[in-house]
Parts: C-alpha cells; sequence; structure tokens
C-alpha cells in the first residue's frame, strides 16, 4: 500500500516536472496579449494633444500596449464624447483615458459601468474620484493654481488697472477652475476683468480680430491652448504692432516662437509628457491590479526670460529619442 | 529556554525515529541524503553559473563599452575635423571682410548633415558672422552669456563640448526646436587685415550619438548612457523620463566610479554598472544591466536545473522505495513471523529469505519456535497428568473413613438383627461405591451425581434413625449436564453433621438442580443450625473437619476441584443464617456430557 502511494508521488512529480518543463521551454514564451487602450480626447485632432501623445508614445515603446485615439467631430462636443465613451464602455478595450469636457455629462457613465474596466480621467480635477473607486483614476492640472499663477504673473509685469478680457468657452470643466484661480489673483488688482464668450454664430476668429481692430481691451487671455495658438496667429498676421498682450494655458512649437517673438507674453505650461506617460501607466497598472496613487501634474509659468532655463526648456522641448 | 526546546525537539525526533519502520527509516534516509546532495550541487552548480555569467556579462560590457567609446570617438573627432576644417579651410585662410566661407561651411554640412544641426561663427562680441543652414540669427541672440561660448574664449587651446542644450540662437521658421550638442572653440578671424577673437560653433545634433548608444544593448533591460564628468546626462535612452522626473538615475555617482564594472544598488535594484571614460572630452560611458538580466536572462538553463533535479528526485525515489524494500521485506516478514509466534500461534511458516544475515537470523529463530514448540507441548502434558494426579488425589480423600463408618453400622444393625435396614444400606453402599468408582471417570452426568447423593442419603438417614427428611427438586433439563464426580455428597455430609446433628427438632435437606443461562446450579440446602460467618469464610479456605465423620472431603476440597476442572469463575457459594439454615451452591457450567466424553476421549 505504502509502496504504491510512493509510486503515486514519484510519478505525480515526474508529470509535473514534464508539465513545468514544456510550460517553460515552450508555452511561456508566447508573447502576452496586448492591451487595447482607448483615449478620448476633447478635440478635433491629436495634434492639440500632441505633447500627451509624446508621453503615451514614450510609454508604448516599454510596454506591450496598442493605443486608439478616439477625436471628436467638432471640439468639446459634449455629447459626442459622452457617445463615445459609451461606445467604449461596452466595447472590447481593457481601459480608458479620458479628457472631459464636462465631468457631470459622463459620471453617471463611468460610474455606473457595467464592464468593470479602468477609466483614467485625464486633465480636469475630480474631487470625488479620490476616494471613490479603485478602479477609476484621477490625474489632473492643478486648473485652479494654473489661473492664479497666469494672473500672478501679470500681476508681475505691473499690470494692475488693466482692462483684461478673457476669451472663454462655457461649462469646460477645467476651463472653469483655471477661470476660479484667475479672479482669485486679480482680487487684490485693479484690473476690469471681461469674460468675453463665444457666440455661437460666430467664430473666435471674428471675436479675436474685432479685439484687436477696436484696440478694446489691454491684455487678452486665453485658459484653451488652441485658443491662444489662434490669437497668437491673429496678432502675428494682422496686427503685430498691437499692444494688447496675449497670456494663456498650453503650449506648442508654435506658441514657444510666439513667445519668443514677444507676440505672446506669458504662458502656463503643464508636464503633459507626464500626463500621457503617467495616464496609461495607470490604466496598465489598474489592469494589472497594480496600486497605483492619484498624481496632479505640476505647471510653471513661462515667459522670455525663464524659457530656456534649464529646467524649464527639459520640459518645454520635450526630448524624444 | 532554548536550552529546553532543543532537548524537546531531540526527544520528539528520537520518539518518531523509534516509531518507524525499517523501511521508513532507509526510505528516509536515502532521500534526505538524496535531497541535500542535489541542493548541494545544484546550490553549486548555481552559482558558479550566475558567477561565470555575471563574468562573462561584465566582460561583454567592457567590450560593448570599448565599441561604443570608440565609435563616439570616432563620432566626436569627426565633428572636431569639421570644426578644423572651417577654421583651417576657410577661417584662417580668409579675410572675412573680404570673402565669406559659405562654401566651406555648405560643403563640410552637406557632408555630415545626418549628425550636424549647423555651423557658425561668431565674433568675440558675440556677433554672428556666418552660419550654416540656419543663416537668420535672431535680434537679440545673446551668444556671449552661453557656457559654450564662454568655455571657447576662456580656455582658447581647447575644443569644448557642452551638455545637451536647445539651440536659441536662430529664427526657426517652421518652429522647430533643436536639442543638440555644441562644440565650440576659439578661433582667429581676420577681418580688414586685423586679427581677433572669435568663436566656432558646431551644433551635433542626437541622432548620431542615439545610433551610437541604442545598438549596444548587452541584455533585455540593460542600457548605456552618457555623462559628462559633472556626472550631468548627455545622453540617456530614458532622458526625458529623467527631465520629467519619472525616473531617476544614479548619474552623479556614476561619474565617481573609475573605469571598469561595479555593482551598485540604486532604488532597491541591484545592478552591474560599467564604466569607460572617453578619451577627449572626458565624459563617461556608462552601462547599466540589472542583476535580474543576468540572472533570470538564463531562463531555460534555470528550467533545465529545475527539471533535471526533478527528475533525478523522481528517480531516486523510485530506486530507494526498491532498495528499502528489498532489505527490509525479509526483516518484516521475519518480524511478522515474531509477532506470531508471540500469539502463541504453532505451526509458522517462517521465511528464510534477503540478505546472509537475514537468513542467518531467521534460520535460528526457526529452529528456536521448533524448540519452543516441543518444551510447550512437554509442558502442557506434564501439567494435564499433575492435574489429573491432583483430582486423583483429592478424590482418593473420600473412601476410608466413611466406607469404616458404614460397615460399622451395618454390623451394628445385624447384630440388632435390623436385616431389612441393613440389606438397604449394603445395595446402597454398593450403588454408593459403584457410581463412586465409575469406572475410573471423573466426570458423570449431574443425574448419576445425584443418584450417588441418594445413596448416600439412604445410608445416612438409616444411620440417624430417620432424624431428618431430604427432598431432590432437579429440572429435567440439567440431568444430563456433565459435573465432577462426587461434589454433592460432600455438602449434604456437611449438612448432616454441622447443620442437623445437634438440633432438637427433624431436619431437612433440599437438593435443588436449575439451569439458569449458561450455567447449572446445585443448591444443598438445610433447615440446620446455620452458622457464624467466620466459619462460613474458613469452610472454603481450609481442610477443617472433625476427624472420623463423614466421607472426608471437605468443601474447600470440592471447590479446588470445580474450579480445576471448569475453571476460575466456578466453585461452590455458601449462605448461612444462624438458627435458619444453610445453602451451598454448586456452580457449574452447562456442559452436555457427550462433549466432555469426546474430550476425555480425545486425551
Amino acid at each position: 500500500m505504502r509502496r504504491r502511494r510512493v509510486l503515486i508521488i514519484a510519478f505525480v512529480l515526474a508529470i509535473i516536472s514534464v508539465v513545468f518543463f514544456i510550460n517553460e521551454t515552450i508555452f511561456v514564451r508566447e508573447e502576452k496579449k496586448a492591451l487595447n487602450i482607448s483615449i478620448i480626447t476633447r478635440g478635433e485632432k491629436v495634434g492639440s494633444f500632441s505633447r500627451v501623445k509624446n508621453g503615451i508614445d514614450r510609454i508604448k515603446e516599454e510596454k506591450n500596449i496598442k493605443i486608439n485615439f478616439i477625436n471628436l467631430s467638432e471640439k468639446n462636443n459634449k455629447e459626442e464624447q459622452r457617445n463615445l465613451l459609451k461606445e467604449e464602455l461596452e466595447g472590447d478595450c481593457d481601459a480608458i483615458l479620458i479628457s472631459p469636457i464636462e465631468y457631470g455629462k459622463i459620471k453617471k457613465d463611468v460610474e455606473e459601468r457595467k464592464r468593470n474596466i479602468p477609466v483614467i480621467v485625464l486633465e480636469t480635477n475630480i474631487d470625488e474620484l479620490n476616494e471613490k473607486n479603485s478602479n477609476i483614476i484621477n490625474i489632473p492640472y492643478d486648473n485652479k493654481k494654473i489661473g492664479y499663477k497666469l494672473g500672478d504673473e501679470i500681476m508681475s509685469r505691473g499690470h494692475f488697472n488693466k482692462n483684461i478680457l478673457v476669451l472663454i468657452d462655457e461649462n469646460i470643466d477645467y476651463i472653469e477652475e483655471r477661470k476660479d484661480g484667475f479672479l482669485e489673483s486679480n482680487k487684490s488688482t485693479n484690473n476690469n476683468i471681461e469674460f468675453i464668450k463665444k457666440d455661437k454664430n460666430k467664430s473666435w476668429i471674428s471675436e479675436v480680430q474685432n479685439i484687436f481692430q477696436k484696440n478694446r481691451g489691454d491684455i487678452i487671455v486665453s485658459f484653451d491652448m488652441e485658443l491662444l495658438e489662434q490669437i497668437a496667429k491673429i496678432k502675428e498676421e494682422n496686427f503685430e504692432d498691437s499692444k494688447i498682450e496675449i497670456y494663456g494655458v498650453g503650449t506648442n512649437d508654435y506658441i514657444i516662437s510666439a513667445l519668443e517673438k514677444g507676440i505672446i507674453n506669458g504662458f502656463s505650461m503643464q508636464n503633459e509628457f507626464n500626463m500621457g506617460y503617467l495616464g496609461v501607466k495607470a490604466g496598465i497598472d489598474l489592469i494589472e491590479k497594480k496600486e497605483f496613487q492619484n498624481v496632479v501634474i505640476d505647471s510653471k509659468i513661462i515667459n522670455n526670460e525663464n524659457m530656456y532655463y534649464d529646467y524649464n526648456q527639459k520640459i518645454l522641448f520635450p526630448f524624444i529619442n | 529556554m532554548r536550552c529546553a526546546v532543543k532537548k524537546f525537539s531531540k526527544g520528539k525526533i528520537r520518539e518518531i525515529y523509534e516509531k518507524l519502520s525499517i523501511q521508513q527509516v532507509i526510505s528516509i534516509a536515502f532521500t534526505l541524503v538524496a535531497v541535500f546532495g542535489m541542493l548541494l550541487i545544484g546550490t553549486t552548480l548555481y552559482f558558479r553559473y550566475t558567477k561565470e555569467i555575471e563574468d562573462k556579462v561584465s566582460e561583454n560590457n567592457v567590450q560593448v563599452l570599448e565599441q561604443i567609446n570608440l565609435n563616439l570617438d570616432n563620432y566626436l573627432r569627426k565633428m572636431m575635423r569639421v570644426s578644423d576644417t572651417v577654421y583651417y579651410r576657410g577661417i584662417k585662410k580668409k579675410d572675412l571682410a573680404k570673402e565669406d566661407i559659405d562654401l566651406e561651411m555648405s560643403l563640410l554640412y552637406e557632408e555630415n548633415k545626418e549628425s550636424l544641426v549647423s555651423i557658425c561663427l561668431f565674433s568675440e562680441e558675440g556677433e554672428g558672422l556666418a552660419s550654416y543652414p540656419l543663416r537668420e540669427l535672431k535680434k537679440d541672440v545673446g551668444a556671449r552669456g552661453n557656457k559654450w561660448f564662454q568655455e571657447a574664449i576662456n580656455k582658447k587651446e581647447n575644443f569644448h563640448f557642452s551638455t545637451p542644450h536647445i539651440q536659441n540662437l536662430y529664427e526657426y521658421h517652421q518652429n522647430k526646436y533643436n536639442w543638440v550638442v555644441s562644440l565650440s572653440r576659439s578661433v582667429e578671424i581676420t577681418r580688414d587685415g586685423q586679427v581677433d577673437q572669435g568663436v566656432l560653433l558646431v551644433d551635433m545634433n542626437f541622432l548620431g550619438i542615439e545610433r551610437i548608444f541604442s545598438k549596444n544593448k548587452t541584455s533585455k533591460n540593460s542600457y548605456t548612457y552618457l555623462i559628462n564628468k559633472d556626472g550631468e546626462i548627455i545622453y540617456h535612452p530614458r532622458q526625458q523620463l529623467i527631465y520629467s522626473d519619472l525616473e531617476k538615475e544614479n548619474n552623479l555617482k556614476a561619474a565617481e566610479y573609475d573605469d571598469g564594472v561595479h555593482k551598485e544598488k540604486f532604488l532597491n535594484e541591484e545592478r552591474v554598472t560599467t564604466v569607460k571614460t572617453a578619451g577627449y572630452t572626458g565624459w563617461k560611458i556608462v552601462n547599466v544591466t540589472p542583476m535580474k538580466d543576468i540572472i533570470s536572462g538564463h531562463r531555460e538553463i534555470n528550467v533545465f536545473f529545475s527539471f533535471i533535479i526533478f527528475f533525478t528526485l523522481f528517480l531516486l525515489i523510485i530506486i530507494n522505495v526498491f532498495v528499502s524494500q528489498k532489505i527490509a521485506y525479509p526483516i518484516k516478514k521475519l518480524e511478522k513471523s515474531v509477532r506470531k509466534l508471540e500469539k502463541d500461534i504453532k505451526d509458522i511458516d517462517i521465511e528464510i529469505k534477503g540478505s546472509s544475515e537475514v537468513k542467518h537470523l531467521g534460520k535460528a529463530i526457526k529452529s528456536m519456535a521448533k524448540q519452543m514448540n516441543i518444551l510447550m507441548d512437554n509442558i502442557v502434558v506434564e501439567q494435564e497428568a499433575k492435574r489429573k494426579n491432583e483430582l486423583n488425589a483429592l478424590q482418593a480423600q473420600i473412601n476410608p473413613h466413611f466406607l469404616y463408618n458404614t460397615l460399622d453400622s451395618i454390623i451394628w444393625m445385624i447384630e440388632k438383627e435390623n436385616y431389612e435396614d441393613s440389606i438397604i444400606m449394603v445395595g446402597a453402599l454398593a450403588k454408593f461405591f459403584r457410581i463412586s468408582l465409575s469406572k475410573g471417570k471423573n466426570i458423570i452426568t449431574i443425574e448419576n451425581e445425584l443418584e450417588h447423593a441418594k445413596n448416600y442419603l439412604t445410608i445416612q438417614k438409616i444411620r440417624y434413625k430417620n432424624k431428618f427428611s431430604y427432598e431432590f427438586k432437579i429440572e429435567e433439563e440439567v440431568k444430563n449436564f456433565a459435573s465432577i464426580k462426587l461434589i454433592v455428597q460432600p455438602l449434604i455430609e456437611n449438612a448432616i453433621f454441622h447443620g442437623m446433628e445437634d438440633m432438637d427438632g427433624d431436619g431437612e435437606i433440599l437438593i435443588h438442580g436449575y439451569k439458569k443461562e449458561t450455567d447449572v446450579y446445585i443448591d444443598v440446602i438445610d433447615n440446620g443450625m446455620g452458622m457464624l460467618d467466620e466459619v462460613r469464610e474458613s469452610l472454603l479456605t481450609s481442610y477443617s473437619k472433625e476427624k472420623g465423620k463423614g466421607s472426608g472431603i471437605g468443601l474447600k476440597n470440592v471447590n479446588e476441584r470445580i474450579k480445576l476442572y471448569f475453571g476460575e469463575m466456578y466453585g461452590l457459594e455458601i449462605y448461612s443464617e444462624l438458627d435458619e439454615g444453610t445453602r451451598v451452591r454448586i456452580h457449574m457450567p452447562c456442559i452436555d456430557i457427550e462433549k466432555i466424553d469426546e474430550r476425555e476421549f480425545k486425551k
């Protein structure tokens, strides 16, 4: 009886070792399936997202992932973004990164999703997410601080009694946060702040041209990168001698160049590379059931004087190998 | 405390060891030795292998760094040659107020454009004098403020290589910014016959450097980076991650390392760092190979080792089982036989198999068992004979006195011419002795035994002139059960002599035979004087009897005979009350007389 038992144990050992050997030498070599990660932007093209994309491309080189960028047909179209999110939540992707236009619009879809896939909410700060759901990560910019610092930068130029025109798109979470910060920093000044909202029937181009033509203010502020670029281009092309100063949030090569040329006077630069890299990393970590702490992406005010500072140039001009 | 634990565990081990069978001891010992041996060999091989791999990796890393250094040196020398060519073939030969050096610059640029971003010449004041291909310098270029410019001015005789930076000298029409490493040197510029100092700048792009480094990966996670003398990173495959604080590098420490292989622990990761200093620049090429790559990079070997160990263990277990069984089986068989022997099982077949020692042992035990059986049989025969002798001796105590007294009574009756009673008495005596003899049998039926008692009572009743009466109340079914000869009569005799002899009234004796469960009981009850407890207790322990009275058999004799034949649980029980009477009970098993006859016959 005992002999039989020993033989059975030995036989099981032999089978285990053979299976182990075969598994290790043959099957382990099979590559793991690539993870599908969808990224839903809030714009029409990836271009506005390019620095975030640099970070995403970087992590893509390191990990076995497939990235699917999903843009809107019209910038800041909330309904479209919501529908796209719904589609992705019902699809077969492994994680979703989304830069929400208005979180309230998609909140229900995200929080009550049937498939418990990781969702990474980018750019906008959603306080309620920080403790609520372990499978939803928030990687925001500190938008209020961005607005506040931009206000400080304007003040540091000695502008305490100016007409500031803030060109603003309505009901976009991160814009609202930046606006709050900006207003707070201007409390102690006599600056007259006028918020100009986009007329639905008009483009920003005509509105901005009108401002320059009529010299309606001393300073133009935009909390949106694409709008900042548009304003700068209008000034460069048509109103190069205008005394109206331009400040804004967001950066790309044109904005940097415009800063160097003095067309733009200052802007807030966020480490968008980190946003992209950490966003995807959070998605992968959650898929692999690892812990990922919420992070807030740092920002810095860049002007003509400090843009080539050692630290700033490393962030301003991402070093893409 | 530790001592107590040690003692306890030692004791426990010994206890377990003592409980183990010989096969288990052999198997466990073999397996332990095998496992220990395998582990020892495995560990030794593993460490040796790891050490060898480590040495190989280090050697390989050194070679790779040599190669990178060579390529980097070529690349930098090429850049220096570009600088030299522009200087010696263009700047030095020409009066820049009258001629330009655009041709020299363009030719060199086109020839090396994969590695170059721009070439330009500055006056000592930082004014741009010539450049290719980006000709439009910024309005407020501020070249003098740059480190590369100052170094060139301050150390005229050398080439100076900068750390990576964004080149911000030119207007970029396509908004394109380049990370460059600047090679600057001091040059002499001739303008209108006047020689001034100037700075020649050659901006190298990263493509060339990156190519040199990216192609030389020594393992999956290894990488090579480049730092300057102060540890500032010039090239790193994860440069932007480091710039963005997403990753850290041990570059400042690496700057302190001498050329060669170093083991370090950085951010909880063991790694092998190989350093090589590039000749002219003093830059350091650093290769980092994580230790886990060295160890787990050879997964197949590890798997192969594990497989071999598992497989060898499997073989060893099988061999252990067979060997231990081969050794232990004959011993176990022998032990089983000895166990049977202990349990008094006769005719055991002791197997004589196994090694010579075990065979010898088996033979010895077999002969011993045989000898023992003979001895045992002899003892049984002797004991039986002894028992029979004892029984006979006890029965032999009956006769003389009783015969003498009875015959005396008969004589006395004949003298008194009481012929009728004397005839009855002689008849009863004859029957009495016939049953007493019973052809030499010791065991007779209860019926015969009671018949014998009746004869005795007949005799005694005559002798005592009907001073007592008696009655037999016997269940039919007990009559054929076996009884030892002459056990009832002594009880009756006792009842007559001690119960009724001194009585005033008529005595009554009842003999009651009955069966209860598997036993048979014969009670002899008298209504005599009864007895004290001390007397009652002594009856079964001593041969106290009055000489000359009765048949000569005491109750102790009867009790002993019953116990001797039927076993200790049977015998006599005496119940007595003073002035009330006595009940003496015979307790025997219900055994059919035929079975006794068979048994006796077999004997």
